[in-house]
């Protein structure tokens, strides 16, 4: 039977979070994941540490010797460990570990120290080589470690976890318990209720899908283990979060320059003025345009990408194989994408307005307001005019040619005009970002997101910021200097934010 | 390597160049080489560098990844723009020089034109810095048409004008003359000119007023030079209707900047004594005092406004290779990397295979029906909970375990017919070491031949993952004997 639950400590005083100070000043905390086997526990490694390479896989014994995991700052002399996590295999035979340390305690006050006992006497021996290695980190005399019990909250609770939780009140070392549900039943009450009696925090959280803000939330948690972890933990917290904001400052910089070469891109070609135009000729510069747009928009994908350090990552990309019912899979000149991703003819109009209407101003306040604001009118009336034309259309890809000053024509391809089109590549990078964002390092496989699914992070643009956004692309089209690109930056970084 | 600085560091043209080229040749590179390179680059970046701080970081990553060929790109881009700032030193030197000497050129006949120096040092210099400021003027200061094209009037055809004759228009001539890396560098400003521009237009601009600085330096010098060890007169003389009175007028405008000094302000009755006409004699005595009056004319209007328009052409240049640094083609990208890896969690240590499955010499166990004869004799035992005639695992002691294989191990020797041994276990938990223990422990006792069979209890139904995982696991005690049946009970409530 459990043992009652423990006594929680007094609060901790809290203590000032300004400045993280040097590694010499305290030793970071170590936390050890240790569970049944297939509860997660590397899952929530790799998603706490930022680590897809941990292996997980549904086959027990996928982790088979302890691996640290330290949370680090800086390299050399300078390097600070933030935290350390430690994946662990397993129990295996935690009812024999149990027996044979209450064979070799005499009584309570022992028990760690029967357990570093069980740790040296089976050093290297077949009899617990799991328990051996989940415990080690657990009772090291020189870098204690608190535990993370994690538990499957899809599974029913049973009474083969009973003796892993005996072990692990008898190694001493604060501890809490993670309810991971892996599957689609929810036994999580059922899971609280046990482990209340063994566990002074016991926290919900799907190591694969959890949040950023959720992960911050649980590593808050373990500084309620000790009071001299609290320090270094909200530190830590810190750090992250610093790095989470540049991070989605690098995307919004890339998402920017994507734009800002997307609305610009065209494929041209010279050809001699004297001869009737080749039909071919067209179509390739039109294909040629298309492929740089995709290509340009890959290669953002790829860069945000990295940004959230997931290099690499698997992508499902239309042209390769088409799947209308994955948002991001839809190509970027179909028509799916087009009705999903762009504005409604509504915004269009108003975005159209907008930016029309900030041109049409410009010209008002060269005359001195002796036009009695019929630049704004006009520009907005026309900006509208064109919104509202190019609403539900397509991309459109213009021909035109041009004589070129060292003689000859050049017959070129885009840029695309249509205002429909940068709010279109907008909406497609915002869907991406989110769900590469929302990745965490726990989840395997593509990068999937369907429309059904994420429909209502589409055109998520409130009015002040479809028409400052349309402002800036109609400028953007003329001229991508730093400043203009900045200010786009700073837009969608508040864009990413929210 | 050393930690990077903290606070942002002037970015220089060195700087843009080396990112540039850098950026380059990262085109060329692994994938895999550049994501380490920048990993270990972030983790040596100073810990409480502001993630906004893009110029600082940018800066940062190049010191720490910077190799000798760019070192060397540095010192030849370095080299490269102190030979022409030196240059053009040198043509201000020698021009400002030689300038002096003409204007103060004084052989007794007739003395050194006032109205010469104030147009050579005061008017023409400041004329030309009005055409640098339009130059430099914001498009939106240009007065525009309806249609937001610049408007054709005095000022935007002046504007043209001065873009054409602007020395970076020689730009591509001097590509043709650059050595090797230097040229591709040039070639990829030039391609990124949106980038690029204004940084380049600055540049210009900052050499422009280097050499105007120079200039009126060295006409300075040598102005001194001419009153230190010469002896000077000074008059003014001109053919456009201005009187004494006017033109005493005129120098006591000009000299209002200085005139809370004291001095340097023509008197009335120097103005009107020194005028003199072509050909006529003239008495230089008194007329030496304008000297003071020239040098201050020289100093605010010549010198001063060039050393003024020096430092803000500087601190112009200094912002727009900060944003042509930040925007250099991939520089984002290398921001995101240094983002990605400021801090990082990952293992220390490679992960260890798991341990080769010794090879069984016996099949998977097979996944058969449940018996359902009803000769068939079954014993079961629930495992952690399941109901059954025995219980073993979970809350159960291990003492409790073996009383229960003893207790199965009586029963089959008294039996007639073998019965069939089930075990129920929960199929959607893993089959540890603890349970195959059982499994060996309980065959030992019963003997060879008597079937057990290993029942997956699932949520409902086992899954196939959940029979495979449990097939090979199981496969590892080389048990001819042993089976697997898929259970169809739902999970039971645990007695805990």
């Amino acid at each position: 039977m459990p043992e009652p639950k423990p006594t929680p400590p007094s609060p901790p005083t809290p203590k000032p979070t300004d400045s993280i100070r040097g590694p010499a000043t305290r030793p970071a905390p170590r936390f050890v994941v240790v569970g049944h086997p297939n509860t997660g526990k590397s899952s929530l490694v790799a998603t706490l540490a930022g680590d897809a390479s941990v292996r997980i896989a549904p086959e027990p014994g996928t982790t088979a010797k302890a691996r640290e995991f330290p949370m680090r700052l800086g390299s050399g002399d300078s390097s600070q460990t933030l935290y350390t996590l430690i994946d662990t295999p397993g129990f295996q035979r935690a009812r024999r570990c149990l027996a044979w340390l209450e064979q070799h305690s005499t009584g309570p006050a022992d028990r760690a120290d029967t357990v570093r006992r069980f740790v040296a006497a089976h050093q290297g021996t077949p009899d617990f080589p799991d328990e051996v290695e989940l415990l080690a980190p657990i009772v090291n005399a020189d870098a204690p470690a608190g535990v993370l019990y994690v538990v499957d909250g899809s599974t029913p609770y049973g009474p083969e976890y009973e003796a892993e939780m005996q072990i692990l009140r008898w190694t001493g070392q604060p501890s809490m318990a993670v309810i991971n549900p892996i599957g689609d039943a929810d036994h999580t009450d059922d899971w609280k209720a046990a482990l209340d009696q063994f566990f002074k925090i016991a926290r919900v959280l799907d190591a694969v899908a959890a949040r950023f803000p959720q992960q911050l939330d649980l590593l808050r948690a373990f500084g309620q283990f000790r009071d001299d972890w609290r320090q270094p933990l909200d530190d830590a917290v810190q750090v992250l979060q610093q790095r989470r904001t540049a991070q989605r400052r690098a995307a919004a910089g890339l998402i920017a320059q994507s734009l800002a070469d997307m609305l610009q891109a065209q494929a041209t070609r010279k050809v001699d003025p004297d001869k009737p135009e080749d039909p071919a000729l067209r179509e390739a510069l039109q294909t040629e345009l298309m492929g740089k747009l995709r290509k340009a928009e890959r290669r953002c994908h790829a860069a945000v990408e990295e940004a959230y350090d997931h290099p690499g990552l698997d992508r499902e990309e239309a042209d390769l194989s088409p799947d209308t019912t994955q948002a991001i899979g839809l190509d970027l000149f179909s028509q799916e994408a087009w009705l999903l991703f762009g504005l409604k003819p509504k915004h269009l109009i108003l975005a159209g307005m907008a930016g029309g209407a900030a041109t049409g101003g410009i010209v008002d306040a060269h005359l001195l307001g002796q036009s009695l604001l019929a630049g704004t009118l006009l520009g907005g009336a026309a900006g509208a005019a064109a919104g509202w034309w190019s609403a539900g259309k397509v991309a459109k890809l213009p021909m035109t040619t041009q004589r070129l000053l060292g003689g000859g024509t050049e017959l070129r391809c885009g840029p695309i005009t249509q205002p429909n089109f940068p709010f279109v590549l907008l909406n497609r990078a915002l869907l991406h970002h989110a769900a590469v964002a929302n990745r965490t390092h726990a989840m395997r496989g593509s990068l999937v997101i369907h429309t059904d699914a994420d429909a209502g992070q589409l055109n998520s643009l409130n009015d002040d910021q479809r028409k400052q956004a349309a402002t800036l692309f109609k400028t953007l089209r003329k001229d991508n200097t730093p400043e203009t690109l900045t200010a786009l930056t700073e837009l969608l970084d508040t864009l990413l934010a929210d | 390597m050393t930690p990077a600085r903290r606070e942002p560091a002037p970015v220089s043209a060195r700087d843009v160049v080396e990112l540039g080229w850098a950026l380059q040749q990262d085109d060329a590179k692994p994938r895999t080489a550049v994501l380490e390179r920048d990993r270990l680059a972030a983790q040596q970046l100073a810990a409480d560098l502001p993630p906004e701080h893009h110029t600082a970081r940018l800066l940062a990553w190049l010191r720490i990844t910077r190799d000798p060929d760019r070192a060397q790109l540095r010192r030849r881009t370095a080299a490269g723009l102190s030979a022409v700032t030196a240059g053009l030193v040198l043509i201000g030197i020698i021009l400002g020089y030689t300038s002096a000497l003409a204007v103060f050129a004084y052989d007794g006949n007739q003395p050194v034109n006032i109205v010469c120096a104030l147009l050579v040092y005061g008017i023409a210099n400041l004329a030309l810095l009005a055409l640098t400021i339009l130059l430099v003027l914001p498009q939106q200061a240009i007065p525009l048409k309806r249609d937001g094209e610049p408007k054709e009037n005095f000022l935007t055809g002046l504007r043209d004008a001065l873009l054409w004759i602007s020395p970076g228009r020689l730009g591509s001539l001097l590509l043709r003359v650059l050595p090797g890396d230097l040229k591709h560098t040039a070639q990829h400003l030039q391609t990124h000119h949106r980038v690029y521009g204004h940084a380049q237009a600055w540049q210009i601009i900052t050499w422009s007023q280097t050499l105007a600085i120079a200039f009126h330096a060295a006409a300075l010098a040598a102005f001194l030079q001419l009153v230190l060890f010469t002896d000077l007169a000074f008059g003014w003389a001109t053919t456009l209707d201005l009187g004494p009175e006017s033109f005493h007028t005129l120098t006591a405008w000009i000299a209002l900047p200085w005139s809370w000094l004291g001095f340097a302000n023509p008197s009335w009755t120097l103005v009107h004594d020194s005028r003199f006409f072509r050909g006529q004699p003239f008495d230089a005595n008194g007329l030496q005092a304008w000297w003071p009056f020239v040098l201050m004319v020289m100093l605010t209007y010549g010198i001063l406004p060039r050393i003024a328009a020096r430092i803000i052409a500087g601190l112009l240049l200094n912002r727009a290779f900060a944003a042509a640094l930040r925007w250099t083609p991939g520089a984002g990208e290398v921001l995101a990397r240094l983002a990605a890896a400021s801090a990082t969690g990952q293992a220390t240590t490679p992960e260890a295979s798991p341990e080769p499955t010794a090879p069984s010499s016996t099949p998977a166990p097979e996944t058969t029906p449940a018996p359902t004869s009803p000769t068939t004799h079954t014993l079961t035992i629930g495992w952690a909970g399941l109901s059954a005639d025995h219980a073993a695992g979970g809350a159960q002691s291990l003492e409790q375990d073996r009383a229960t294989i003893q207790a199965l191990a009586d029963t089959v020797a008294n039996a007639d017919t073998p019965p069939v041994i089930t075990l129920r276990v929960k199929a959607y938990e893993p089959p540890v070491l603890e349970i195959l223990d059982f499994l060996t422990d309980l065959r030992q006792a019963l003997g060879d031949a008597i079937p057990i069979h290993a029942e997956l209890v699932g949520q409902p139904q086992p899954t196939t993952t959940q029979t495979q995982v449990w097939q090979q696991r199981l496969a590892t005690l080389n048990d001819p004997w042993l089976r697997i049946t898929p259970g169809s009970s739902p999970p039971e409530p645990a007695d805990a």
